[in-house]
């Protein structure tokens, strides 16, 4: 798995359409399994703290646990121009210590809670697509992936 | 299971802000679960006709397999006013008889313009699965971007019975 950093200097234009969505919204959607195998899906607010992404968690957030059991996630950033799309799958991961806390409480522009749980998204492919004659007959996305 | 209107008619508040979430963007995102029990989130564009809730899905999308093989659903719309909420829970169905498919499909929504400046209609070669409710959730943030930030949620859940 590759951290945000890895992934970004492995595929610097799929990263940087991905920054760029996230830093215009503040929001993305997380997608998590639950515990009955049905799909779960939030809008959450990413954090890129020392080149890793991270997202805090509401200690009562049901998908906390979704992470633990599985860490099997995928992220998919708010639309942009053109229907830009980009996400991001990979395994999610719970940080405890505290550098890593403050780091990431630090370079997140919303506020962290003490309480919160923070899951660092290790990276595994990414996609980014532009569609091309948005609205006519022959739309049609033009595609790029990476795969660790 | 319930249909839009169905669901619509017992948690109208609820189903009156899905709705306008849904107007306003045209986009919403459906998450299903692939063959190996790992997630999938795509964009969408659900549609209403005739009181039940539709996707069409092009013909070589992977979520038709997640679909056929677990209908288990989450459709969330994008965020709107005060970060305003609303998801629906329930199960899909592939719609496969040629006449709800050329009716829905006909009074579906318009995915474009023609070069003439005719409106394009959803293709006939495109899936169709109907959203069947069980649960929905409405919610907006109180404060937001303050710490005291919280949200107020309403939910609906299909009666057991």
């Amino acid at each position: 798995m590759a951290t945000w950093a890895d992934f970004s200097n492995a595929a610097p234009e799929i990263a940087a359409l991905g920054l760029k969505q996230v830093e215009k919204f503040h929001i993305a959607y997380l997608a998590t399994v639950r515990k009955d195998g049905a799909p779960r899906v939030h809008p959450i607010s990413p954090i890129i703290a020392d080149g890793r992404l991270y997202v805090a968690t509401s200690p009562t957030s049901p998908k906390r646990l979704d992470q633990v059991r599985d860490g099997r996630y995928m992220m998919h950033a708010l639309p942009g121009k053109n229907d830009d799309e980009f996400w991001i799958r990979g395994r999610a991961r719970r940080v405890t210590d505290d550098a890593t806390r403050a780091a990431v409480t630090d370079a997140a522009e919303h506020t962290v809670r003490e309480a919160d749980w923070i899951f660092e998204y290790d990276i595994q492919e990414a996609m980014m697509a532009y569609w091309r004659n948005v609205g006519q007959p022959d739309t049609r996305p033009a595609r790029e992936f990476w795969r660790e | 299971m319930a249909t839009w209107s169905e669901f619509s008619a017992q948690a109208p508040e609820i189903a009156r802000l899905g709705e306008a979430l849904r107007a306003k963007f045209g986009l919403a995102f459906l998450t299903t679960v692939r063959r190996d029990g790992s997630p999938r989130i795509h964009p969408v564009c659900p549609f209403i006709v005739r009181g039940r809730l539709f996707v069409a899905t092009s013909p070589d999308s992977p979520k038709r397999h997640d679909l056929r093989h677990d209908g288990r659903y989450v459709i969330h719309m994008l965020p709107g006013e005060n970060d305003a909420e609303f998801q629906v829970r329930g199960r899909a169905r592939e719609v496969t008889d040629d006449e709800t498919r050329t009716t829905v499909l006909a009074e579906g929504p318009v995915a474009g313009v023609q070069p003439d400046g005719a409106p394009l209609n959803l293709s006939p070669y495109e899936l169709l699965f109907e959203y069947d409710i069980q649960e929905a959730l409405s919610g907006y943030w109180e404060n937001v971007g303050q710490p005291d930030t919280y949200p107020v949620r309403q939910r609906w859940r299909e009666d057991r019975k």
